[in-house]
């Protein structure tokens, strides 16, 4: 069975690594939405309507 | 009581700024064909949706009884003319549900056409009407609009229910937009805009009480203020209304100090008549959640033991 | 993915780490710690952050001993797992979530070979409170952070503040899901798969699957996704 083998050093005060900040993160802000996609979907929803469907199609006149 | 009080000034204020802009409810007699007459009956329909919540709940005060009641008189006297708007909108398009859908708060607040009332009937004995293909809840809120109007839904309410999203239970970490959207209108339909409470089957009221909370703080986080309110309103359905205290607070925080509720983040840019199309619905929905969560915490404040 | 308090080398190391474990867990091939010890005070290359993402990893490092997904640990895995315990205790005033992480590392360390620990034999557990009355937004936040604690039959106050609220777990997932924190999210999912009465309309195992294929290439979340469905699966402690 192969081995993985995962190399180390005994230095455990290697500058610019904040061990306790990695224990403790806090948490990311929900950016992760396409905020496009919302605000057009406010704008058509608020004619997309509460109730009422579209109305069906005029023929053209003339 | 001060998180009642919280709640009850964003109706108070909504309701004001409808007042004052009660002009922007207006038709386009001389619109293009393509978007069609029918097109701002919306605005139109939906406020006498809310009136008729207004009046439905309790309005406290009686101020707020004296606007709802001059917003609605001014809605029918000015914006449709009496009725007559709906006759020649249905005249303009026969198959339309929208005239029908107008009317029907209006009917149930004393108001009336007997002309209109004939177009709808016919409609309803339409196989072609009954046939219109519409996404399920459109069909659900169709259905239970003839029922309240007293015509039998020749799509019985019941058979549309489990084709909804919501009536289907789906995963909840999927609810983005337009799905959020289709879960509240499927609920105003099956509580009859809140009248109703019971009207949400058990498992639908037990699957909102589980997931809602999540949906409450994500479109609070994105500052959709037209869809929290929307979500308030379900809240305030529930057999046991959770009244959302961080939700509130934020939805609250949003409004502004003329009544105006944006619908995303902040208010919009433009002429006045572009301002009032973008902002008269979360403002509609503000006063709609306002008046409901009231009506449900003051239920809840009697109820309470002492 | 954004990895908050860490710097940037310290991520990496904890990426690599955490892709040998994935591959532990899923082949079932023996994971191994072991490697080269630097000696004397010669001159130091760039500091390496290994033993630091040991730590960072903590009681996860020996996951896939613990669930019979490989043989345990060779005795110089153990050295280094517990030099990484004792390089970094919790500093006094350290927020609970490195009290736990800590604690929990202690422990796994215990279970594996008690000769190891050479600390006082203190193994009391740490303070809890700071969940008892959480939102269920933050709650689900430090369970996530905590998630090696997350083991079938665990004990712990902290396992048991899960227990107490999975319905608030579960929309804690699905709000990380939404936020498209999916570290968090995998997190959640790992201690929802142990918890009684989670909501069925939840749809847990899609909602793994999905964390996965969004948040996958962060090594963390293929872990702890990785954990949570053989978890899931009944694998037996």
């Amino acid at each position: 069975m192969s081995s993985t083998e995962f190399l180390l050093d005994d230095l455990t005060d290697a500058p610019g690594i904040d061990v306790e900040a990695a224990l403790d993160p806090v948490e990311a802000d929900g950016y992760y939405r396409d905020s496009r996609q919302c605000a057009a979907l406010a704008l058509v929803s608020s004619s997309s309507q509460l109730l009422l469907s579209p109305p069906t199609p005029r023929p053209k006149k003339g | 009581m001060n998180h009642t009080r919280l709640v009850h000034h964003v109706g108070v204020g909504a309701l004001e700024w409808l007042h004052a802009h009660r002009d922007g409810f207006r038709l386009e007699l001389d619109v293009d064909p393509e978007i069609g007459f029918l097109e701002r009956f919306k605005p139109v329909g939906e406020l006498a949706l809310i009136c008729k919540v207004l009046f439905r709940e309790g309005v406290a005060g009686s101020r707020q009884a004296t606007l709802a009641r001059q917003l609605i008189d001014h809605a029918w006297c000015h914006t449709l003319d009496g009725g007559r708007m709906l006759v020649r909108g249905q005249r303009a398009e026969p198959l339309s549900p929208i005239p029908f859908e107008v009317y029907l708060p209006f009917k149930e607040l004393g108001y009336s056409s007997p002309e209109a009332e004939r177009a709808f009937r016919l409609n309803q004995r339409l196989d072609s009407y009954a046939a219109l293909e519409m996404s399920p809840v459109r069909r659900l809120g169709l259905s239970a609009f003839q029922r309240r109007f007293g015509l039998p839904p020749r799509v019985p309410e019941a058979d549309v229910v489990g084709a909804t999203w919501l009536g289907r239970s789906p995963e909840p970490w999927t609810v983005e937009g337009h799905i959020a959207y289709d879960i509240t209108h499927t609920v105003f339909h099956l509580t009859d805009w809140g009248e109703n409470p019971d009207g949400l089957p058990a498992e639908v009221a037990g699957y909102l009480a589980d997931w809602l909370p999540a949906w409450l703080d994500d479109w609070l986080d994105l500052q959709r203020w037209d869809l929290l309110g929307e979500l308030l309103v379900v809240d305030a359905c529930l057999p046991r209304p959770t009244l959302d205290e961080r939700a509130w607070e934020g939805f609250a925080a949003a409004q502004q100090p003329d009544g105006a509720m944006p619908a995303v983040r902040t208010m919009p840019q433009g002429e006045p008549d572009e301002v009032f199309d973008v902002v008269y619905h979360p403002t509609l929905v503000a006063a709609f959640a306002s008046v409901l969560a009231t009506s449900r915490a003051l239920t809840q404040l009697v109820r309470t033991p002492s | 993915m954004e990895q908050s308090g860490t710097s940037t080398r310290l991520a990496g190391a904890v990426q690599g780490l955490m892709s040998e474990l994935v591959s532990a867990l899923r082949s079932g091939d023996r994971f191994r710690l072991a490697g080269t010890v630097a000696q004397g005070n010669g001159p130091r290359a760039t500091a390496d952050p290994a033993l630091a993402a040991v730590r960072v990893v903590g009681a996860d490092v020996v996951l896939p001993s613990v669930l019979l997904r490989c043989a345990p640990p060779a005795s110089d895995d153990l050295t280094v797992f517990s030099r990484a315990l004792h390089a970094y205790p919790p500093p006094a005033g350290a927020p609970p979530t490195s009290v736990w992480s800590h604690w929990a590392m202690r422990r796994a360390l215990l279970r594996l070979d008690a000769s190891l620990d050479g600390a006082s034999g203190d193994d009391t557990e740490p303070e809890a409170a700071w969940l008892d009355d959480a939102p269920w937004q933050f709650l689900t936040h430090q369970l996530a952070v905590l998630a090696p604690l997350a083991l079938p039959g665990e004990d712990c106050a902290v396992a048991r503040a899960a227990r107490r609220r999975p319905v608030d777990v579960a929309r804690g997932f699905v709000r990380a899901v939404r936020r498209r924190d999916w570290l968090q999210a995998a997190g959640a999912g790992r201690w929802l798969v142990l918890l009684d009465e989670v909501p069925q309309t939840l749809g847990l195992d899609p909602g793994l699957e999905f964390v996965a294929q969004m948040g996958g290439e962060d090594a963390r979340v293929a872990f702890q996704v990785e954990a949570a469905q053989l978890m899931r699966a009944g694998v037996p402690v």
